[in-house]
């Protein structure tokens, strides 16, 4: 593996990831009921289509291993945006772990408490530092939502589990 | 002379209807706006906007989409000639020519180029589409699930191939969404599949968060990573220069006409095809007059000509790029893969029968009517006002913008059925969508994967139903044997391609 050009090596682990999501369509297809032997019945498909993706998986890895000979003496040029060697991980954690939270304060105090808790923690994802604009810009920002999607477009705005805030979302969105 | 007063009587509907005017209008600065920020591109605007077109009506909702899809083609082009950056991918050969202006002080020449080059391209697309699907559909009306699942197939095989510079990868990239389209109840047994226990996959997975995830979240995490890296830079000065040096004279327009009709030609040829972008048109156009240049070394140097051409070819992909959808159903591109779902929530069955049915045909000349309105509002806000969007952009701090689209995007995907469970499924596919891009495998050929995959399964069950010799019958029916062969061989002509370009390097 160490001998590998980067290109090849970042194929071969995207290989490797495609035959586990192969592997993990065939075996949740496998469990679909096939409704009738003599016809073709709604695992078919599925089925076919993730034993595909095994075969056309091992077919990168394989490519991508037996390419790496006839590259060799050529440079092993990093692109931008091409495998992981120029990722920042610990960003790409923040954004999921804000979403993630999110979806959590949503269920549990409702949207306008979560978007008034989660917005300064994305700003702050986002490099901003300062507090005081964190602040009014959230205060703002999950008025300005809940009035534009509760309020003008009617949308379906659920209790928190924690908290209702319904009261008080109520003088800016007139429900 | 049908389609001629139907696109008259299409002109007609639009002009009655304020709100679908007032939404073409508005999609034509979104647009831009859209295309013109690095990073984002129309098919995310469309992705975060899409929500909002369920409260209105089919035209204005589509009206809205289809005009964002075009002004966001050319909105990329600010970019790039500004920050040389493209906005869109389709903006990556207006920069050789287009930065280079903008080094020299004509910024506001370069700017007006593109805007006319593209307003150029975009109506002649839009001429190509009007009368070509109306006259492809007269063909293909006649087929039956036999001949569709073959289109089918070898659209997949084609958007697969073209897509990316690897053609398994492609492939596995409309695995990936075919097979994620399976899961809920089957259309035809109604039996739950790959729903594991969870009862919100029971109706399936639905595009708006699917779209934001593969669309927006993808491209707020790179956005993130990128943010101490990189921040867009203007020079002030750059527009208060000679005030001659940036007006796009008569002559230089006048000699860039053949050449915008020979590129519109190229765009148009490319668009018709699935798969096959503005990202290629660009390049393909910008290569193609360079070789008849009588001066290919001025070429990259800063000439009007460099940015003309893929200008006027990377939009005028936009319109062709409907002839797929419209006469066969299958969506050439992502955003008409998005039209495809606008449709069905408003019901309208998509293919060549759209023609048929007055009301259909009515909303469908209608839209090309805003199509062509909304070219002209572009052309005409790119013209006068890209400078100022321009530096509109550059004065916008990233570290506030991505917040407002996340938090915009958590709303659009809870928006679309009400449902919280939406946001997660877009957070996992916005990681899917960052590691597919990380990897090179095609975002655009998921999308369009999802969206025809239970169309394609359809086909195939009902027509191995009508045949007596199985699946033989996609062997023995000309039509369909036809595309199946295209298929195949654009797919193996195209990895043969790729296997020399490598050798070669």
């Amino acid at each position: 593996m160490s001998s590998l050009r980067y290109e090849n090596k970042v194929n071969v682990g995207a290989a490797i990831a495609v035959v586990l999501i192969g592997i993990f369509f065939a075996v949740i297809s496998w469990q679909v009921n096939p409704e009738a032997d003599d016809t073709v019945g709604p695992r078919f498909a599925p089925l076919f289509l993730a034993g595909l993706t095994i075969f056309l998986g091992f077919l990168l890895g394989l490519s991508a291993w037996f390419d790496n000979d006839s590259l060799k003496g050529l440079d092993d040029i990093k692109e931008d945006l091409f495998g992981f060697h120029d990722a920042d991980l610990t960003r790409v954690a923040w954004v999921v772990g804000v979403g993630s939270l999110h979806i959590i304060l949503f269920q549990a105090l409702g949207y306008f408490l979560a978007t008034l808790l989660v917005f300064p923690v994305i700003l702050y994802a986002f490099g901003n530092r300062d507090w005081l604009t964190a602040l009014w810009m959230s205060v703002l920002a999950s008025i300005i939502y809940q009035y534009i999607f509760m309020g003008l477009m009617g949308l379906n705005d659920p209790v928190g589990e924690l908290v209702d805030a319904s009261s008080f979302t109520g003088w800016f969105t007139g429900y | 002379m049908e389609t001629l007063l139907s696109l008259m009587g299409g002109f007609s509907n639009l002009f009655s209807n304020p709100e679908a005017l007032m939404f073409t209008f508005l999609a034509a600065f979104v647009g831009i706006l859209f295309g013109a920020l690095p990073g984002l591109t129309a098919a995310a605007a469309i992705a975060m906007l899409l929500p909002v077109t369920f409260y209105l009506d089919p035209l204005s909702a589509l009206a809205f989409l289809y005009v964002i899809g075009k002004s966001g083609r050319y909105g990329g082009s600010i970019a790039a000639i500004l920050f040389n950056t493209p906005g869109t991918a389709a903006s990556a050969a207006t920069m050789q020519d287009g930065y280079p202006m903008t080094q020299q002080g004509k910024t506001g020449k370069a700017l007006k180029m593109a805007a006319v080059a593209s307003a150029f391209g975009d109506i002649f697309g839009d001429l190509v589409l009007i009368f070509g699907a109306v006259f492809i559909a007269s063909f293909t009306r006649t087929f039956g699930p036999t001949e569709y699942f073959a289109i089918y197939v070898m659209a997949f095989a084609v958007i697969g191939s073209v897509i990316g510079d690897s053609v398994i990868k492609g492939v596995l990239s409309t695995l990936f969404g075919s097979l994620v389209a399976f899961i809920g109840l089957d259309t035809i047994t109604s039996t739950e599949r790959m729903t594991m226990g969870i009862t919100e996959l029971e109706d399936g997975l639905t595009l708006v968060p699917l779209l934001i995830g593969i669309f927006v979240f993808s491209e707020i995490i790179i956005q993130a990573e990128r943010l101490m890296k990189q921040q867009l830079h203007v020079d002030e000065n750059l527009f208060s220069l000679d005030a001659d040096a940036n007006h796009l004279t008569w002559d230089e327009f006048k000699r860039c006409v053949p050449l915008m009709m020979r590129s519109s030609v190229l765009g148009s040829l490319i668009g018709m095809m699935p798969g096959l972008g503005s990202s290629v048109a660009c390049f393909a156009a910008y290569g193609e007059e360079k070789r008849r240049s009588s001066h290919p070394e001025k070429w990259g140097t800063g000439i009007v000509e460099g940015i003309a051409a893929p200008e006027s070819a990377n939009n005028a992909v936009s319109g062709p790029s409907m002839i797929p959808l419209l006469s066969l159903g299958i969506p050439g591109s992502t955003i008409a893969a998005v039209l495809v779902g606008v449709f069905l929530i408003h019901g309208i069955q998509v293919g060549p029968a759209i023609f048929d049915s007055s009301y259909s045909r009515e909303l469908i000349f209608s839209l090309f009517a805003a199509g062509l309105i909304g070219i002209v509002a572009y052309a005409v806000i790119g013209f006068w006002g890209s400078p100022v969007i321009g530096k509109m952009i550059a004065n916008i701090p990233t570290k506030y913008l991505y917040p407002i689209i996340f938090l915009t995007s958590v709303t659009a995907c809870y928006s679309s059925r009400a449902s919280i469970f939406d946001i997660g499924v877009a957070l996992l596919f916005g990681v899917l969508g960052y590691a597919m891009k990380r990897a090179k495998f095609s975002a655009a050929a998921f999308v369009i994967a999802f969206v025809l995959a239970n169309n394609m399964e359809e086909s195939y069950r009902q027509a191995l139903l009508l045949s007596d010799s199985g699946a033989m019958i996609f062997i023995q029916e000309p039509v369909s044997l036809v595309f199946l062969i295209i298929g195949f061989a654009v797919m193996v002509f195209r990895a043969i391609t790729i296997h020399r370009q490598k050798v070669k390097s």
